[in-house]
This record gives C-alpha cells, structure tokens and sequence, in this order.
C-alpha cells in the first residue's frame, strides 16, 4: 500500500517535472539565438565548398592570449581610475606619507560602488573581491596599512553596496580601541548609486546626518581626513568643502575592477591626480533649472488618451505622461555659469530669489556652486598659455602651451570654452546663449618639473553655432565678439572672459580672472548654417573631431515636441537670460493633450497601409548570390538588389522582428549571423566563451575564464573625467579586443544621454552634463571600438535623460535645446565617430515614440548626419514599440524570448503592404550592409555555405523530456497495473 | 456536500487546499496579468480545467489517477505561466522591469508555488477510504 502511494506520488512529481521542462524546453527554442549567445553555441556551422586557403579572418585579434588581453584590460583600467579620480580639495593633506597607517570608514569603504546598480551596465564579478579589489588591498598594494579592526567592523555589517545612505551605520558604533595605531589617516568613504529602472529618491545625493557625524568621528581619529566621494552622479559636499578639518576630498566614479589600485596610488602620491569633473558640484543636488522639471505629470486628459488607445498597440505603461525641458539648453553649468555671468553683468534679474537654494539672499553663485564643470586640482601647478587663436575657414584652431610649474610630474588638462555675443537678434528671437561653453580639450602627456608641451585643439565653427528655431530655422553664427577662453573648468575660463571684459571682484566676481587666457574672434556679419560644409572633414585621434560633410539641409524638424507649437504660444515658459525671475519654472506645466497629440501617442492614424506586393519587388529568389560578393561595395551597389531578392520573406522578418541580442543566419546568402548585447558601460554583457578556460595568470585561483564576467570597466563617468580623448579611443580598442573574448560582434553603447541632473537612474553609464564632452567623448569612444570590426551602438537616442515612467512618457522640448544638448551629444559618435548602429530609447519625443519618429531617425540621423547603419530598439517589451515602426525608420526590434510582434510582422501582412515590405527590405537591407563590413563574416568566404546543426543543448533538453516523458508513462503504467491488482484483490 | 466527502481520506482534503491556491493564482493572474507584460489567457484556461478535474476527482478518485491528472493540467499551466512570464522574472532579478512588483503577481507567484506543493503531498496520501 506504501509503495502504491510512493509510485503515485513520485509519478505526479514525474508529471510536474515533464510539463514544466516542456514549457522551458519551448521557450529556449523560442530564444536559440538568444541561448547560442549565452552558451558560447551556435545552430549553424559554416562548411567551406571551395579550396579553404583564402584567409577569411578579416578582422584579428590583436592580443597573443586571454591572459595577455586580460593584463592589458586591468591596466587600462588603472590607468582611466588614475586619471579620471578628481581632486576637489587639498591643503597638503595628500598624498599620505609612505607606508602610513590609515583607517578606512563608513559602510562604502567595505561596499564600494564598482559601476551601477543594475541593467546589463552594471558592474559584473559582484563579491569577487580577486577581481573587484577591495578598498584594503588597493590601500595595501600602494604600501599602506589598513586599520583590520575596523576593517572587520564594517564587514561583519554586510551591508550591500546599492544599501541606502540611511544605512550608514553609528560612526558611536565604530571600534576604536586600536585606532591610534592607525591614525596617521582617517579615510571616510561616501557613495551613491543608481541603476536602470528608476531614478533617485529626492535627496538621496544630499549628505545625511549620520554621514556628518562620520566624517566628525574621522576628525577625531586623525588630523588628516580624507573623504572620498564614490558616485557616478554629483554629490552635495558642501559641508566637507567648508568643513577646514576635511584636508582632502576626492571624486571617482564607479571604480571597476581595479580602481581600487589606482586610488591607492593617488592617495599614495606614485600617481598624481588630473581628473576633472564632467558635472557641476552644486552646493544643493536640487537647485538646477532641470531639476525642477524632474519626473513626469500626467495629462490632465489622460483618461480621454486611454479611451482612444489602441488595445493591441497600447501606449506604454508611461504612455499618459510627459515631461518637460523648460530649462531649455541651461542644463548642467550652462545654467549657472549664465547666470552667474548676468548677476556680474546686472542683466536678465539673475539676483532674483527664483532657483535660489543656499544663497542667503539674492541668488549667488559663491552660495550656490561648490565646484565647476572642469574643476580638479593637482600635487602640482601648472601654467598655461593660450598662444594663438584662429577662425580660419570654418575651423578654430587653439594652440596652448602648457609648462609644469611645481615640484612633481603630471599630466595636465587644457580645456577650452567659448562665449557668444547673445546679441538683440537673439532675444528677440529666443536664442538662447550659454555664457561659457565647452569646445574642446586635451591633455598632456606626463609632465615633469619645468616641462613643457603645447597641444593644439581644432573643432567646428559649427559646434560653436545656436540653433535659431523661430527665425531662421537653421544653425546660426552671430555677429560680434566670440570670447575663446582656456582655464581650469568652466568657471574659471568665464572669469577669464570677464576679466577681457573688464570686470572684477568689485564688480561681483567669485575671483579675478586672467584676460592673457582670453583670445577674441570678432565675426563680421551674420552666418546661418542652413548646409552647413565643413573644409576639414576627417577624424584624428589628436583633439581634432570633424564632421563629414553631407548634403542635407538643416532645417526645423521637432515642432511637434514643443507644447508651445502644438498647444499655443505660452503654454510652457522656457528658461531665458532675458528674465532669469520670469522665466524660472518650479514644477511642470499641466496640460491637456489636443486631438492631434491623441492621435500620435496612441498611433492610430500616422501610419498608411501600402498596396499589396505584387510584382512590386522580388523575394525568395533561387540565385547563386552570396552575401560576400557585397562586402566592400557602396550602399547602393546594385549587387544589393539581387543579393535582397534572394531573402525569403519569413528571414526578412526573422532578421528585423526577432531575438534580443543577435540576428539569425541567413541560409541562402551565406549570410553568418551575429552577436550583440550591452555595453560600453562596463564591458561586454556577455561572459568569455569556454574555449578560453584555462587557469588565470591575471586573477590567482580562478580556473574558467567563462566564470569571469567582462563586465570590469569603471563607469562612463569616469573615463570622460580623464578628458584624455587618445585614452578614450584606446578604451574603445581594448572594448573591441574584449568583443573578440566575449564572441560578440556588436558592442551597445557608449550611452551619450545627459546628467540633466544628478538624480537620474543611468547617469553612471552616460558621460556628462555637457553635450560637447558627450560629442567629443562619444565620437572617440565610438572610433576606438569600431576601429578593429567591431559595430558601436550608441544609446539611447535620445533624450533618455531619465527612468521615470520610460516606457513611452513624451519629452516636450524647444528645437534649440533638442539640437544643442540631448542630439548634439548624439552627433559626433554618429557624424565624427560613423557609429553603425544606434539604439533609440524607450520615450516619445514629443507624442512619437523615437522608433516612430520619422524626423529622428531619417532626417536628423540619416540625412543630416550621414548615419550609414541601422537603428534598433532597447528592448522592446511594450506593444507600443511595435513592428510597424520599421517603416518610419526603425531597422531592428529588440524582442527578449516570448515576446515577438508576430501579429503585424507576418509573410501574410507584409505581402499585404508594399510600404512595410519595402520597409523590411530597406532594414535589412542596412543592417546586412553593415555586418559584412564587420567582424561578423570573420571565417566566411564566397566558397563558404552556412548549414543548420544542433547545439548540444538542444539535444540535451529533448533528450531530458524524452526521459521524464518516459518515466511519466512509467509512472502512469505502473498507477494503472497497481490500480488493476488493488480491484481484483478488492473482487 | 457531506455524501461526497464521506468516507474521503486527507489527501484529498490536502488536494483541495491546492486547488484553492490554484483558484487564488487564477484570480490573481487575470489581476497581475493587466501590466505591460501581458495576459495568456492559456494560463487561466488550464488552471480552470485543472480546477474542474480537482473537483471531479474529488468527487471520486478514479483509477487513483486524481493527482496525476490534475498536476498534468496544473503544471502545464504553470509551464505557460513560467513561459510567458520569463521577462517578467528576469527583469525583476536584474531589476530593469518596466512594472514594480504588484501584490497581484506576488499573489500569483505564491499562489502558484503551492498549488505545485499541495498537489505533490497531495500525491503521496489517500484520497479516498476504500483505496
């Protein structure tokens, strides 16, 4: 009787175990390309009919071994660390003396932030402290003694490194019983973090109570405090700053897997900090124009949208709300740096009360700003001067010569800004003008005592130039006075400017600035940009970005993202010098959405369905056409048609409308496949194949290779803070040698959105505040990691500035502020860096998801910028994002396993359509176009023919439901002949 | 009612436990399944039938086969559950979700964790008297 119920039960689990693994078994089936890509596997082998002594490795790895690459990957990232770590305050505390005896405090020295919370750009190795070194062994590789007491009070805590500042322990609690021992350094370390998904709690980058009482409990322990600040996004430190007991405070990132090595070496003095920040310190995290626009409203009609939206496209879970950019292009330090400017000038009430967080009275600069975009310090001087300026043709050339003044090598930075006349014409029309603005910068190499260098840094006039979106709808360059300006961050190089003006402290300056550091360039006459040509176009890796000329004029394209046009003048109040009171803006405008905006947000009536195929275009051709006979030919080699007209009609689908991070073989044309996945962030997403397991020489005790996840680097803040832009480019390399390990042929990333402000969730894998950092940053990033096959996705275009509500809220936002900030951060990985790929955002720009966008993705990337890849979707979870947008100029959706858009991308419904097929088949088109020029056809020649296999999973995963279908049926039997024997015992 | 259970050993009482968690993983599913990820109405088809064939065996276990028809219906509704709510799981593990947590889906999850471990104890014991 027992061992009936024992055979009954055992066959139920049977039965439980078979459906569930049936269930799993479909939905990796689902995803094989997917899985393939996890697993290191592949459903398809290449067999190559011809003589195989063509050598098919088109693109090579550039490293011996994965050791040898490993050793060069955690030095670069000691080297971006060392050179990225900013110095904001030093009065001699540092460096420490050799071999000092320190204390390490507060819950972020045991927990430091590596990267980002979460998302595919967060860190990897979490808890691996062989590859993630600790504080303490950073601390002790560089000679120091750690304090282990306290070092194990804060470890015995366990508090985790995404843990809320709320959670910094007692600083009563600390043990102090042998901390004279370690006292020639009290080392308190504060973090944030923020991740994917959500942006931060207001307040959460202000410093806490307990946080204070922490870094009073370090003034006790040593005379020599030193506080570092580990967060990617800016920290309110004006209480250290003013706080004369805290001898130094140090600035870094996400540190990745070895920044740890180089801060000791910082702290230690054998690396001498040049860092500089990419986001202004403000003395409020809260007081930014932007700031006050944070989050999103909800239509005051939200109902009515809802009511017209379409149940099967739906509108996103964020598709009834909005946010606004009332800051207009005042984002970061242009807003406070103008109005700074304007408070010395007496001009636009900028000493109104609106926007003032700490000024005791009227708003003040000195109050309100603890460190400027640019600012960090050195353990030695440096003396610059700006040699020559010239505007010749449309290209600025600065010459800087930089010598080292102090006592000991460094490398410093040459950072040079520009203020524009922001003449009658402007306000009249609503030109906005920065008072000081970033053009370009470069750094030198390391410098010793008296040394010296001169770097030479060119741009665009073009990057200089306002968008003019009223009157002449078209870049402009202003008559006048251009002030060019070099100094040590932003605010300096505007009191330079100020003092070629002729102002003073007495005149309400911060300090005295040097006109020596002032070139002017006076611009006879009015220019408008409308087909902008550049005389230089080209890419150097030496502070030189220039645009590739196209044909495209440029025009107004985003009316329907600004309230004012769609709605009516007025209804959104945008940030003005003219009226810095009238036009300060503390919460985002309600409005109701009209019947057009209905319309677009819920995609009823935007798009038009075509005529049926017909004989329009051919597909599923018999031809003998192989993808390689395309390789190295233009775009619109008419190769292309033929090799296009062989593709079957349910591959065109699988190669647009399938799979997260990869794109199916194509069988007829020999066409291999690919590999992608995330990011620039951190490192590739995906961990090194198992054909590299062997033991480590770069980490001891670590046997496999594929147990080592690549994603290492310290965060994007980090490596703009070196504003070292030939680093950044070697960076981009060492990301394309890493693809080779980790078996991917594209690379997602750099993220080039904006730190609006500080509190939003993906700040750590974006660069900066400033756009023109983005540009130049992202634009060598993007050439570096193209430079060897690789293919750059940046993301994610655009205006992805925040996580609130990013499934599908709207971004309102005036054309100048869309084209100086959130697109031209955009435009020089694309127009400079020719990116082949961009990922589009999950937002509306305007009522129109990106995807949908027509004006974003043909006229502004394709045509203005001369974008020759393809576009695709971040992941594209929510209907709204949905197949139909391939014909507005989306290329590829981003589709995680079981979720497809099968429905609107079907053989039945294309053949129905000319106008999406034609769509499908000009996105294919691009994205094969861009793949054999890549790394993707590695091993693949004109002899070479794709043929399907079965990856052992497969065959393990239906070899595992066959056996428990097997023992299910067993089960069931032996219920069924036990059942027989009980009735005839029972008889 | 008490004709019916007269002469009913625990398992089926234990059977019944699990069917009223799989009747809470219905309702909450057809509550949590309104966020962006999406609603299967497979799910609560299979959880109905399960149901219906839980009552049915409880009625009376024929062949002693209850448990294992009912775990077949239930687990191919958590498989078609587990299925369509993959991206679900992993973008809460890796905290990217487009949709909090809801006490709707942690209903369901719970729900449907021990419908699955009612239903094996449920196995294991007599359903009815004379078997």
């Amino acid at each position: 009787m027992k061992l009936n119920l024992l055979s009954r039960g055992l066959t139920v689990i049977l039965v439980f175990i078979f459906t569930t693994m049936l269930g799993l078994t479909s939905l990796a089936f689902e995803a094989r390309a997917d899985v393939n890509q996890m697993l290191g596997t592949s459903s398809y082998k290449l067999v190559d009919i011809g003589d195989a002594s063509e050598d098919t490795n088109y693109f090579k790895k550039t490293t011996q071994s994965i050791d040898s690459f490993m050793d060069e990957k955690l030095a670069l990232i000691e080297e971006i660390v060392g050179e990225g770590t900013v110095l904001l305050k030093n009065d001699g505390t540092l460096p420490l003396a050799s071999g000092a005896s320190v204390t390490a405090l507060g819950k972020a020295s045991t927990a430091l932030v590596y990267g980002g919370s979460s998302g595919n750009a967060a860190i990897g190795n979490t808890g691996n402290s062989e590859i993630n070194w600790t504080l303490k062994r950073g601390l002790e590789s560089a000679g120091f003694s750690v304090n282990p007491t306290v070092w194990s009070y804060y470890e015995s805590l366990g508090l985790d490194y995404k843990s809320d500042p709320l959670t910094e322990p007692d600083p009563a609690g600390i043990p102090v019983d042998d901390v004279t021992a370690y006292s020639d350094a009290a080392i308190v370390v504060l973090s944030r973090v923020s991740g994917e998904g959500n942006d931060a709690a207001d307040g959460y980058y202000e410093l806490t109570n307990t946080e204070l009482s922490l870094v009073a409990k370090a003034e006790e322990i040593s005379d020599k405090v030193v506080v570092i600040v580990n967060s990617p996004s800016a920290l309110a430190v004006n209480a250290l700053k003013n706080d004369s007991k805290v001898g130094a405070i140090l600035q870094v990132g996400g540190l990745g897997a070895r920044g740890t090595k180089a801060l000791g070496s910082i702290l230690s003095g054998a690396v001498n900090p040049s860092g500089k920040l990419t986001d202004i310190y403000a003395a409020d995290s809260r007081s930014s124009a932007a700031y006050q626009m944070a989050g999103t409203a909800e239509y005051t009609n939200a109902a009515d949208i809802l009511a017209a939206a379409d149940s099967v496209l739906g509108i996103g879970a964020g598709g009834t709300k909005y946010t606004v950019f009332s800051e207009g292009i005042y984002v970061g330090y242009k807003y406070y740096e103008t109005r700074y400017e304007d408070t010395v000038l007496k001009e636009g009430n900028a000493d109104g009360s609106a926007g003032t967080f700490k000024s005791s009275g009227s708003w003040n600069y000195g109050e309100e700003v603890d460190y400027s975009f640019g600012y960090g310090l050195s353990y030695t001087t440096f003396e610059q001067e700006l040699v020559d300026l010239t505007v010749q043709d449309d290209v600025i050339t600065a010459v800087v010569r930089v010598r080292n003044t102090g006592l000991v090598p460094g490398k410093d930075v040459v950072q040079l800004y520009v203020q524009s006349p922001y003449t009658a014409y402007d306000k009249e029309n609503c030109v906005e003008k920065s008072a000081i603005q970033l053009v370009n910068f470069g750094k030198t190499a390391l410098l010793q005592p008296n040394e010296e260098e001169t770097l030479t840094l060119k741009m665009d006039t073009y990057n200089i130039a306002s968008y003019d979106y009223k009157n002449a709808k078209a870049w402009i360059l202003d008559d006048g006075t251009y002030y060019f300006a070099i100094g040590n961050g932003a605010h300096e190089a505007l009191n330079n400017v100020l003092a070629a003006k002729g102002k003073t402290v007495s005149d309400g300056m911060t300090a005295e600035g040097d006109s020596s550091l002032v070139k002017t360039w006076d611009n006879s006459s009015f220019t408008t940009l409308t087909n902008p040509a550049f005389t230089e176009n080209g890419f150097t890796t030496q502070n030189g970005l220039y645009h590739y000329n196209s044909d495209a004029e440029v025009t107004n394209r985003l009316g329907d993202a600004d309230l004012n046009l769609l709605l009516g003048e007025g209804t959104v109040t945008y940030l003005t010098r003219s009226d810095w009171q009238g036009s300060w803006s503390s919460g985002i405008a309600a409005v109701a959405a009209n019947q057009k905006m209905i319309d677009h947000i819920t995609f009823l009536p935007v798009y038009e369905k075509g005529e049926p195929v017909g004989d329009t275009y051919q597909y599923g051709v018999e031809g003998a056409m192989n993808i390689m006979m395309a390789r190295g030919k233009d775009y619109d080699d008419e190769i292309w048609e033929d090799l296009l007209d062989q593709l079957m009609v349910e591959e065109m689908i699988a190669t647009v409308g399938k799979n997260f991070g990869a794109i199916d073989p194509i069988l007829g044309i020999s066409f291999p496949g690919t590999s992608d996945n995330d990011g620039v962030g951190s490192g590739p997403a995906v961990n090194y194949s198992s054909e590299y397991d062997q033991g480590s020489t770069a980490f001891s005790g670590i046997a496999k290779y594929s147990s080592v996840d690549p994603r290492m680097y310290p965060s994007e803040t980090i490596q703009a803070s070196t504003f070292n832009q030939e680093l950044t480019y070697r960076t981009g390399e060492m990301l394309s040698e890493d693809c080779y390990y980790a078996g991917l042929t594209s690379l997602w990333g750099p993220g080039l959105d904006l730190h609006r402000h500080p509190y939003a969730g993906r700040n750590f894998e974006y660069y900066s505040e400033d756009s023109m950092m983005t540009y130049i940053t992202g634009a060598q990033m993007v050439a570096g990691l193209q430079s060897n096959g690789v293919v750059a996705g940046p993301k994610h275009f655009a205006f992805n500035d925040q996580e609130t509500d990013r499934y599908g809220f709207a971004v309102y936002v005036n054309e100048q502020a869309a084209r100086e900030n959130s697109l031209r951060a955009f435009e020089g990985a694309v127009a400079v860096g020719k990116a082949m790929n961009v990922m589009t955002s999950l937002n509306r720009i305007g009522p129109d998801w990106v995807g949908e966008s027509d004006e974003l993705q043909n006229d502004i990337l394709r045509t203005e910028w001369g974008f020759m890849g393809y576009t695709i979707t971040d992941n594209a979870l929510e209907p709204y994002m949905c197949g139909r947008s391939i014909a507005f100029g989306n290329d590829k959706l981003m589709l995680l396993p079981g979720n497809n858009r099968d429905s609107e991308l079907n053989k039945e419904s294309l053949l129905n359509d000319v106008n999406l097929f034609a769509a499908v088949r000009e996105a294919c088109h691009r994205i094969l176009y861009v793949f054999v020029n890549s790394k993707a056809v590695n091993g693949v020649s004109s002899s070479v023919q794709i043929v399907q296999t079965t990856p052992w999973w497969e065959t393990a995963l239906i070899d595992i439901d066959v056996i428990f279908g097997c023992l299910t049926a067993l089960g069931i039997v032996g219920m069924l002949a036990s059942g027989g024997k009980k009735d005839k015992e029972g008889k | 009612m008490s004709g019916i259970l007269k002469n009913k050993r625990p398992g089926v009482f234990v059977n019944l436990i699990a069917t009223a968690f799989a009747l809470a993983a219905l309702i909450a599913y057809s509550v949590a399944g309104q966020d962006s990820y999406g609603f299967v109405p497979a799910v609560d088809v299979l959880l109905g039938l399960g149901i219906v064939a839980s009552l049915v065996f409880t009625w009376h276990d024929f062949f002693g086969f209850g448990p294992a028809v009912v775990m077949a219906l239930f687990g191919a509704g958590f498989a078609v559950f587990l299925n369509s709510r993959f991206m679900y799981y992993s973008h809460q593990y890796y905290g990217i979700a487009s949709d909090p947590i809801t006490t709707a889906m942690i209903v369901t999850t719970v729900a449907f964790a021990g419908m699955i471990v009612f239903e094996i104890i449920s196995a294991f014991m007599r359903w009815e008297g004379n078997r």
